[in-house]
Parts: structure tokens; C-alpha cells; sequence
């Protein structure tokens, strides 16, 4: 397809009589921090600090990891104050894995000489179901040959009256070694219509070549991650952007932040691993 | 709402048993054709006045009228329409008469004089928000490469916009193009553009008459939320031969029209071709390949009148824009091919039940395809790739015109359509047999249509435009039946001015996917499904028109209020290249690609306009705002779509010198259109792994807002003269025209780009100053 897009950009190109410089005000930003937090329970909490440097600075500005920031979370009674990591440029994190409870709400403060102050909130998500089902199909691929085209989704219970929002992944192994990842159409799931009913994956297709594949064991992972709202959206944002960046006809993709002063994520997630065993 | 409904058809109901009881009394009517002296066309839209009655009535679109009126012993009939002399005629009011008319064309320079009163003027009619293009302004005023475009003459008109540089996409009252049903003789065309938006279609020598309406919606119309522009074909000459040709820098044209059997039937060809392609294929031969782009199109239409009481026409249309390469180099061999167009057909049926019932039945097919081709040959093996998706529409149409007495014109008609949209067809093959993929995606939907429509002559001051329309679809075995009223009415306070105000819902079962907003073919039309809900809207508007005698201008103000719900975009970051992914297994369709939202429109519109005499034209101002907000897109935040304009401006002026020269000019004046630029750029990280550890993702950038920067604004003027002469056999016209004259480089997009250690926002420009020429001949 990016050949025959090729064609189409250079023949409506044709009509592109000149170019010069645009004659408006070009866009101006104050400094600012991109922050990348996601609140787990039981885990350490890791936080990424980015500059957001003026695309149309003179001269040109690279963006890049910010160092010395101040980084304090509260979950309203006690406060953590996140350690600069000396290895990991940018990055910022607590020991104490016991301060992130799942179901408690937590603010985020940053503050640094040089940019302005950033602020955040969040909740921890609660809820993954003990078990999950597996939905497994194969079939002759498109040219006909048998058991290549191999399928796989999950299926779980969601809870209901309250609203939830996940998003997954798969591995599958076969004789345990990693075979490779499996592709979802998309891997975000909000049960806004489907309130307390079982959600399903979708199937997602194994990559890899299964042609002369004799059976052997064939186990599937799945990783279920429940997320809070705007960690949810944050994501969506994200995969839209990865999939649409080498498209020229794709809107641009305006990233979802819930984040004051700045922009970025401070989400809560929480997530369970299910391993099925096919054959 | 429900409420509404029963007031309106209450009134309907109230206004026909009040006019057909006055009717029972004695009262005889007059009825005819009005046609044009010469050729025969029929005329539409024909005034005709009984200034002893102050009342009157109006042909409609096949130049039929019928005035019962009450018995005497004569009244005054005038009949008159701009372009044409008036005619005067004294009836005997002792019985029903039949009365065709023949109405002449006014001759080079001579002005009609007519009292205005003896008129229905536009200040009188109880429709607003409808404009009237004359076919002669078409052709006067000047165009990009002297190609005379109908639709970017709309654009110069109050509330409706253009997308953008050379664009004829319609933008009308906040609404997007594919809000806009465009009609060629009943036909539905759904592609009206060629060369991404920057021709229209409609060949302007075929053209009978075009009608804008923006508000207030007459029931007749249905199916699209923001305008509905009609345009007729002409007959053809029933009397002689006679044509037109013209020869410009990129196409030419010609038409050609007469009788089959003279005074009964008649025939019109009309064709056009672009000649870029033949033109530029030595530069591009000689780099080692052949490519090129034309388009063209072909209207036919005949028409025979069966006897008295029964007429049949049958008209099509046919147009094809393509795109080609072709390359080869040792063993390696492309052909590839982009080709759209549309194709229309309608047979229609006029029949005279009486004098005062007049019906038409259409059958109608309308198509749009666009295909993608390529074929790739090297070292034996052949790599072939088609897409295609387009709309196939079948539709029958039954309309009846009732005018039971001089107070009521009833309209009341339905119409069902058979679609069958094909968003995505692909085929990939390797010669090989290592890969081969086909998928085709196809829906078949039903939407149907009817409606009753009065309008009312209340007393000789006020009249009401009232009706109802009940719309159905059926897709995917769901229904959905919705009612739109409408209602329009006038109020002349003195002798010129008047006082309007209007409501309309409509209701759209298609959409187009378009994130480009330029109207390029990969466009897709797509229906309501399941998941996917109509459009609907809502409008409001109120205005107040005056009549100046001297110098005759009329002078309106509108101004509207306009509500859309369930509106659709493409997702952030989605396309029309929406096909599964064979290799990850990512499954696409264009519902996944798209998400539903509303939007709000409202504004003010100006217009002053001189119809008549040696110079003529208008000056339109619009002020205007839209909002759109859907959930999935800015964040949930409201924003201003591409072509939100707060000021739109269009000076039209037409000048015939004297009858050899005729000076043309326009100006136009727009703010920019609101767009997204890049205010930062960072680093942007996903989830930690189950490690815990933060993966970076890649460099992006950051917009803020979505639509809060502003383009340059677009202005432009453009002149044109034209040298008119006449010969033995024919009339010929030399016309001179300079598209934007100043030199104005309006922006038609931004882009970044890296220059001495920075980056710098860069404009691309399409039409500099461009000079034509053009050729034309009438005969």
C-alpha cells in the first residue's frame, strides 16, 4: 500500500505550484515536563521525566530526560519522595513497594527550578477476575494450508456497577520457547456498554511460521491489565500514534495527559497473567 | 417534537380543507407550460401575477403552472422571468383555459422592463435560505484556467465556503460535503469533483438551472443535513440544431442540441476533456516512463413529448478521472492506475392527471466507483493489487404537483432507493501463489422517503411553506423511521420588505469517510449500521429581505442556528487505507476507523444583489462559527473543525460594456482554516514491562488543543473579459481571465521542516497568477 501512496503524494504533488515560508506566528510553549507514571500495586513506583522543547526553537532544542526534579506522591496521608536513578537518566522511583494499595488514590507533585510545576491524581484499579477462558481457532490459511492459521482471544467476567477498562497482550510457546507475540486489533477494552458481561479479546492472529510444524505443546499467556480511566485513554492515544505514523493521510493524533502543568500520564493499573496450555 | 409533528400536520390538514372549501365556489383554472420562445426548454421557476388579485403562482421544474381562480370576466396573467421579456395576457374568467406560454429571451444588453410589483420577488416567497445561480453568470464570471465551474459560483454566495485553495467542495452552514445532496435531474451524484475537488463535475453548457437551498428545507428534499443543490439539464432544442464548443488551455468542450421531431422531441449531447496528460507526455516520455492524469465527461439527454398530458425524458451522465504510470526498465515492469467517476441515469415520466394535478415518476441509477491498480512484472513473477469501493444506487421516485386553488401549491411524493455500498474491495496476488488476498466488504440498505408539503398563501401578506417528511432505513435487518417537519414563512411588512423564519430536521443514512477534507476519490461512502447511527440535525434560522426599486437590488439578512447529532470523523490517527493486516492479523474495518459525535453551527449572512441591467452581482458576507465535539477526539474538548470561517466575503461583479464586451471580476476574502501545529516535541513511554520498567516509545509531538492555529487568510481577485461577436454562422466568444491577479500566495497547507539549525513552519502554494484564454462558439 505505501507504494501505490507513494504515487498518490507525487502525482497530487503535481498541482504544488510553490513553497515559502509560512507568513503566521509561529507556535510558541513555555517549558514544560512530559511525566510517564503508572501506580502498580506490590510494585516499586518508577517515573519518567521528559522535556517538552519548542518545535520551533532557534536554534533547534533536543528533547530529553530531566534531572533534578523534586518528585513527591501522596496518598493523602503519607508522602514518598521519589529517588533520581543515577544509571537511568530521567528516571525516578521509591523502594517502598508496599505504598501503592490497590483502590487508594494518590496525587503527584513535581516541581524543578526550570519548569513550571506539574501536578496529577489517580486511582489504583482494583479489579481482575481470579480466572479467564480461552478461545482458540484454527484454520487453513489463504493458501490452503491446514492448522497455519492459528487464532487465540481471551474471555473474562467483568465486574459489574462499576466501570473498568483493560487492556492486553499474548504470548504463545510452544515446547517452551517464545514463539512470538499475538497482534490484537486493538488492545484496549472499556466495558462501557457491556457492564458486568463477560468481554472478550477478539481473536489475535500468532505470528511465525507454523508450515511443517510438527504438534507439539502450544501454551498461551495472557496478560490482563486493568486500568484506571485515563491510563485507558493515555494508551488508546498511544497506539493510535504508533500505528498512524507513517501514514501521511492520518490525522494527527492529539495525546491524551490528565497531567497539570505539563503534560504525560499518572495512571494506576493493575495487572494478572493467565497461561493456558492448548495441546 | 411529537408535538410539533401534530401542529404541523394539523395546519396542513386545516390549510387544505380551508382552500379546497373556498374552492367550492365558482372558480375556473388556467393552466399550462411555460417554455423559452425558440428552443422550446421548459421554464422553471416562472412568476406569474394577477395584479387584480395581488396573488400569483410559479411553474415548476418541468415548466408546468395551474391558477384556479375565481370566475369574471377577465383577469391580468403576467409571466416573468429574469433573462426573459415579459408577457402580458388578458383571460376570459368563464371557463378553464389552457394557456402555453412561450417566453422570449431578453437580446444583448436590453433591460427588462417590468414593474417590480408585477413580480413574486425573493423577498415574497415564503422559502428562505435559497439561492438561485444563473446559468449566464456561470459563464461570466471568471475561473481557474477558464474552466466555468458551477459550484465554485455557489461558493461565492453567503454561507457556503470552499475547503480550501481551488477547492469546489461545498462547505455550507457548518456542514461538511458530504452533507450536501447534489442532484442532476433526480439523480444523486456523490462525487461531484474532479481532479481532488478542484473542477466540478457540471459542465456548465448543459446546465438548465441550479438551486441552492441551505434552511428551511422544502419536504421534497431528504437525506442530507446541510444543503441540497439542484441542478437540471436542459432538454434540448426542439426547434433546430444548435450547439456550443469551446476550446481552453486544459479541456475542451462542446454541445450539441436539437430536434428529433421538430416541436415534439428533442435530443442534447454535451462532452469535455482534459488534455494535460497529451500535453505533458513528451516531458515525462522522455525520463524513461508515460504518466499522465484527464478526466472527462458526457451528458446525454432526450426527451419526447408523448402526446398532450405525457412526457418522457431520459438523461445520463458519464464522467472518469484517471491517473496513470507506466514504466519499464530491463525486466522490471509497473502499470499502476488511480480511475473515479460517477455514472447516472434517469427516465422520467411527466403526466398531467387535470389541470390542476401534475405527476412525474422517476427511475434513477446512480454509481460511483473508485479503483486503485497495480501491477508490478519483474523476473517472471507478477505482483497485481486492485482496490476498489464505491456506491450503487437504484432508486424510484413518484412525485405529484396539486393546485387545488391559487392559495395552496401541494406537494406530496415518495421515494425509495436500493443501495449497495462497497467500502473496501481488495484483491493482492503473486503470480507465485505465495500470497493471494481477497476481501470485499459490501452493504445493501433501503431508504425511503415520503412526503406532503403546502405552501399556503395565508392572506396576500403572509404564506407558509409547511410539510412533512417521514424518512426510513433499513440496514442489517435494523429499521429506523424518523419524522422531519418542515416549516418556512414570510411576512411582507409595506410593499418590499419581509420578514422570514424557518425550522427543518433532516436525517442522513450515508456518511463519508473523509479525513482530508480536500475531496479526494479515496472518500468513502459508507452507510448507518448497527453500530454506526444517522446523521440528524436540526436548524433554526430567521431573516428579513428588502426590495430596493432604484437601482433594483434586493438586500437579505439571515441568520440560523443549526444542531447536528451523530455526526462521524475518522479516529485520530485513521485513514481510508483501512484493510486487514494479513502478516499481524489486525483486523480493520472502516467502523473500527471512525467515531460519532455532534456539532453546533450559527451565524450571520449579508447579501445584496443586483439581477438585473448591465452590471450586475452581489456581495455576500458571512460571520460564522462551528463547533464539533466528539468523545474520541480532542480529548472529548469542543474544537473547530478544518473549515470553521469566521468571515467569509465575496464581491461578484458582471459588466456588459456594450453587447461585443462584457467585464468580469470577483474577490473573495475567507479567514484561514483552523489546523493543528506542532508546539513541542518529546520523548513519550508507554507501560512498564512486567519488569517494571518504563519502555520508550518514540519521539513525539505535542499539538496542545486540537484546530487552534489559524492559516493565513485567503484572498483573491480574479478578471476576466470577454469578446463576443457575431458571424455568419455563429456567435463567438474570446475571453482573457487572470485567476488571481495580485499574485496572492494563499497557503493550502503547512509542514515543518529543518533549515540553518532549526525548524521553520513552510506554506506550500497551489494557483499563483494564472492567465488563460479560451475559445468558445455558439451557433
Amino acid at each position: 500500500m505505501k507504494t501505490k501512496l507513494t504515487l498518490f503524494i507525487l502525482l497530487a504533488s503535481i498541482f504544488v505550484s510553490c513553497e515559502k515560508d509560512a507568513n503566521i506566528p509561529v507556535p510558541v510553549i513555555e517549558k514544560m515536563m512530559a511525566v510517564t507514571a503508572f501506580l502498580e500495586e506490590g510494585k516499586n513506583i518508577t517515573l519518567t521525566l521528559e522535556n517538552v522543547v519548542p518545535v520551533f526553537a532557534n536554534p533547534r532544542q533536543e528533547s530529553g530526560p530531566v534531572t533534578g526534579a523534586t518528585v513527591l506522591i501522596s496518598d493523602g496521608v503519607t508522602s514518598e519522595v521519589l529517588q533520581e536513578d543515577a544509571q537511568i537518566i530521567g528516571t525516578y522511583y521509591s523502594t517502598n513497594m508496599g505504598f501503592v494499595k490497590a483502590g487508594g488514590a494518590y496525587t503527584l507533585k513535581i516541581t524543578h527550578p526550570d519548569y513550571p510545576t506539574l501536578t496529577a491524581s489517580c486511582v489504583v484499579p482494583t479489579y481482575l477476575p481470579d480466572d479467564a477462558e480461552l478461545d482458540y481457532v484454527s484454520s487453513p490459511n489463504p493458501t490452503g494450508e491446514t492448522d497455519s492459521l492459528r487464532r487465540a482471544g481471551l474471555r473474562w467476567q467483568d465486574k459489574s456497577v462499576e466501570k473498568n477498562y483493560y487492556r492486553f497482550a499474548a504470548n504463545s510457546y510452544m515446547t517452551g520457547n517464545q514463539i512470538s507475540a499475538l497482534f490484537f486489533a486493538d488492545k484496549n477494552l472499556a466495558d462501557e456498554s457491556k457492564d458486568g458481561e463477560m468481554l472478550f479479546s477478539g481473536l489475535a492472529e500468532m505470528g511465525g511460521n507454523f508450515s511443517g510444524v510438527p504438534n507439539q505443546s502450544l501454551e498461551i499467556e495472557f496478560e490482563l491489565i486493568a486500568l484506571d480511566i485515563s491510563s485507558y485513554k493515555y494508551m488508546r492515544t498511544l497506539d493510535i500514534s504508533y500505528y498512524s505514523e507513517d501514514n501521511p493521510f492520518a490525522e494527527p493524533v492529539i495525546m491524551y495527559s490528565n497531567v497539570k502543568g505539563g503534560i504525560g500520564i499518572f495512571g494506576g493499573i493493575k495487572r494478572k497473567t493467565y497461561t493456558f496450555d492448548v495441546y | 417534537m411529537k408535538k410539533l409533528i401534530r401542529w404541523i400536520a394539523l395546519l396542513l390538514l386545516l390549510a387544505v380543507f380551508h382552500g379546497v372549501s373556498r374552492g367550492q365556489s365558482s372558480q375556473y383554472t388556467i393552466s399550462g407550460f411555460v417554455k423559452e420562445k425558440g428552443s422550446l426548454e421548459p421554464l422553471l421557476g416562472v412568476n406569474i401575477y394577477i395584479p387584480e388579485l395581488k396573488t400569483g403562482g410559479v411553474s415548476n421544474v418541468y415548466g408546468f403552472y395551474s391558477l384556479t381562480l375565481p370566475a369574471g370576466d377577465s383577469l391580468t396573467l403576467i409571466f416573468s422571468y429574469v433573462g426573459y421579456q415579459a408577457l402580458e395576457y388578458r383571460v376570459p374568467m368563464t371557463e378553464d383555459l389552457e394557456l402555453q406560454v412561450e417566453l422570449e429571451p431578453n437580446k444583448e444588453m436590453q433591460e427588462v422592463v417590468v414593474e417590480a410589483k408585477k413580480q413574486e420577488t425573493v423577498t415574497e416567497q415564503a422559502q428562505m435560505s435559497k439561492v438561485t445561480i444563473p446559468v449566464k453568470a456561470i459563464k461570466d464570471i471568471p475561473a481557474l484556467f477558464g474552466e466555468k465551474d458551477a459550484l465554485k459560483v455557489i461558493q461565492l454566495m453567503p454561507g457556503v465556503q470552499s475547503g480550501g485553495e481551488g477547492q469546489s467542495g461545498l462547505y455550507v452552514r457548518g456542514g461538511g460535503p458530504d452533507q450536501n445532496l447534489i442532484i442532476l435531474d433526480d439523480a444523486v451524484v456523490y462525487n461531484a469533483y474532479h481532479v481532488f475537488g478542484f473542477f466540478s463535475l457540471f459542465n456548465g453548457d448543459a446546465i438548465r438551472s441550479i438551486e441552492l437551498t441551505k434552511g428551511g428545507f422544502p419536504a421534497r428534499y431528504g437525506g442530507r443535513l446541510s444543503s441540497v443543490l439542484d441542478i437540471n439539464m436542459k432538454e434540448g432544442n426542439k426547434q433546430k440544431l444548435s450547439g456550443e464548443a469551446g476550446v481552453g488551455l486544459i479541456s475542451s468542450r462542446f454541445t450539441l442540441e436539437g430536434p428529433i421531431q421538430k416541436g415534439k422531441s428533442s435530443f442534447l449531447v454535451s462532452g469535455r476533456r482534459t488534455y494535460i496528460d497529451i500535453l505533458a507526455q513528451p516531458l515525462i516520455a522522455s525520463q524513461g516512463a508515460r504518466g499522465g492524469y484527464f478526466f472527462y465527461d458526457m451528458t446525454a439527454k432526450v426527451n419526447f413529448d408523448l402526446n398532450k398530458y405525457n412526457r418522457l425524458y431520459v438523461s445520463a451522465y458519464l464522467g472518469r478521472d484517471k491517473f496513470y504510470y507506466k514504466e519499464k526498465i530491463d525486466d522490471f515492469e509497473t502499470n499502476a492506475a488511480l480511475y473515479w467517476g460517477n455514472v447516472t441515469s434517469t427516465v422520467r415520466w411527466n403526466h398531467v392527471f387535470n389541470k390542476k394535478t401534475f405527476s412525474n415518476a422517476s427511475f434513477i441509477f446512480s454509481q460511483y466507483n473508485l479503483n486503485i491498480g497495480l501491477e508490478d512484472k519483474s523476473a517472471g513473477e507478477t505482483f497485481t493489487l486492485n482496490f476498489n469501493s464505491g456506491i450503487r444506487d437504484y432508486s424510484l421516485k413518484y412525485d405529484i404537483d396539486y393546485l387545488p386553488n391559487i392559495r395552496h401549491s401541494i406537494k406530496t411524493g415518495v421515494i425509495s432507493t436500493f443501495h449497495t455500498f462497497t467500502p473496501n474491495a481488495v484483491v493482492i496476488k503473486e503470480s507465485s501463489g505465495s500470497f493471494n488476498y481477497d476481501d470485499k466488504e459490501q452493504y445493501q440498505t433501503v431508504e425511503s422517503g415520503i412526503y406532503i408539503q403546502d405552501d399556503y398563501r395565508v392572506t396576500s401578506r403572509w404564506r407558509i411553506l409547511a410539510g412533512l417528511r417521514i424518512s426510513h432505513f433499513v440496514a442489517e435487518d435494523k429499521q429506523i423511521a424518523r419524522p422531519e417537519p418542515r416549516f418556512s414563512s414570510s411576512y411582507m411588512i409595506g410593499k418590499r420588505t419581509s420578514v422570514k423564519a424557518s425550522y427543518a430536521e433532516m436525517n442522513q443514512y450515508i456518511h463519508l469517510l473523509s479525513n482530508t477534507g480536500v475531496g479526494l476519490p479515496t472518500d468513502l461512502w459508507v452507510p448507518a449500521t448497527k453500530r454506526v447511527k444517522p446523521q440528524r440535525s436540526r436548524q433554526v434560522a430567521a431573516g428579513i429581505s428588502h426590495d430596493i426599486k432604484k437601482p433594483e437590488l434586493t438586500v437579505s439578512f439571515e441568520t440560523y442556528y443549526k444542531r447536528s447529532f451523530d455526526i462521524i470523523a475518522y479516529r485520530e490517527g485513521a485513514s481510508f487505507l483501512a484493510i486487514d493486516d494479513p502478516f499481524s492479523g489486525k483486523q480493520v474495518s472502516w467502523e473500527d476507523n471512525i467515531t460519532a459525535g455532534n456539532g453546533e453551527s450559527y451565524g450571520f449572512e449579508f447579501l445584496i444583489e443586483k439581477k438585473k441591467g448591465k452590471f450586475t452581482g452581489w456581495v455576500g458576507y458571512t460571520l460564522a462559527w462551528v463547533w464539533l465535539k466528539f468523545p474520541d477526539l480532542n480529548n472529548g474538548n469542543r474544537y473547530h473543525p478544518k473549515y470553521d470561517r469566521r468571515h467569509d466575503i465575496s464581491v461578484v461583479g458582471i459588466y456588459e460594456l456594450n453587447e461585443h464586451i462584457t467585464l468580469a471580476a470577483t474577490w473573495v476574502y475567507g479567514t484561514g482554516n483552523a489546523i493543528s501545529l506542532p508546539l513541542g516535541q518529546y520523548n513519550q513511554h508507554g507501560l512498564p514491562d512486567v519488569n517494571n520498567q518504563n519502555s520508550l516509545i518514540s519521539s513525539a509531538y505535542f499539538y496542545g488543543e486540537k484546530n487552534t492555529f489559524r492559516m493565513a487568510a485567503y484572498h483573491r481577485f480574479d478578471v476576466s473579459v470577454q469578446f463576443h461577436k457575431k458571424k455568419k454562422w455563429f456567435d463567438r466568444t474570446w475571453e482573457v481571465s487572470v485567476y488571481n491577479l495580485y499574485n496572492r500566495k494563499n497557503p493550502f497547507f503547512y509542514y515543518v521542516a529543518y533549515e540553518n539549525t532549526k525548524n521553520v513552519l513552510k506554506q506550500a502554494t497551489l494557483f499563483p497568477l494564472i492567465p488563460s484564454i479560451s475559445y468558445s462558439i455558439k451557433f
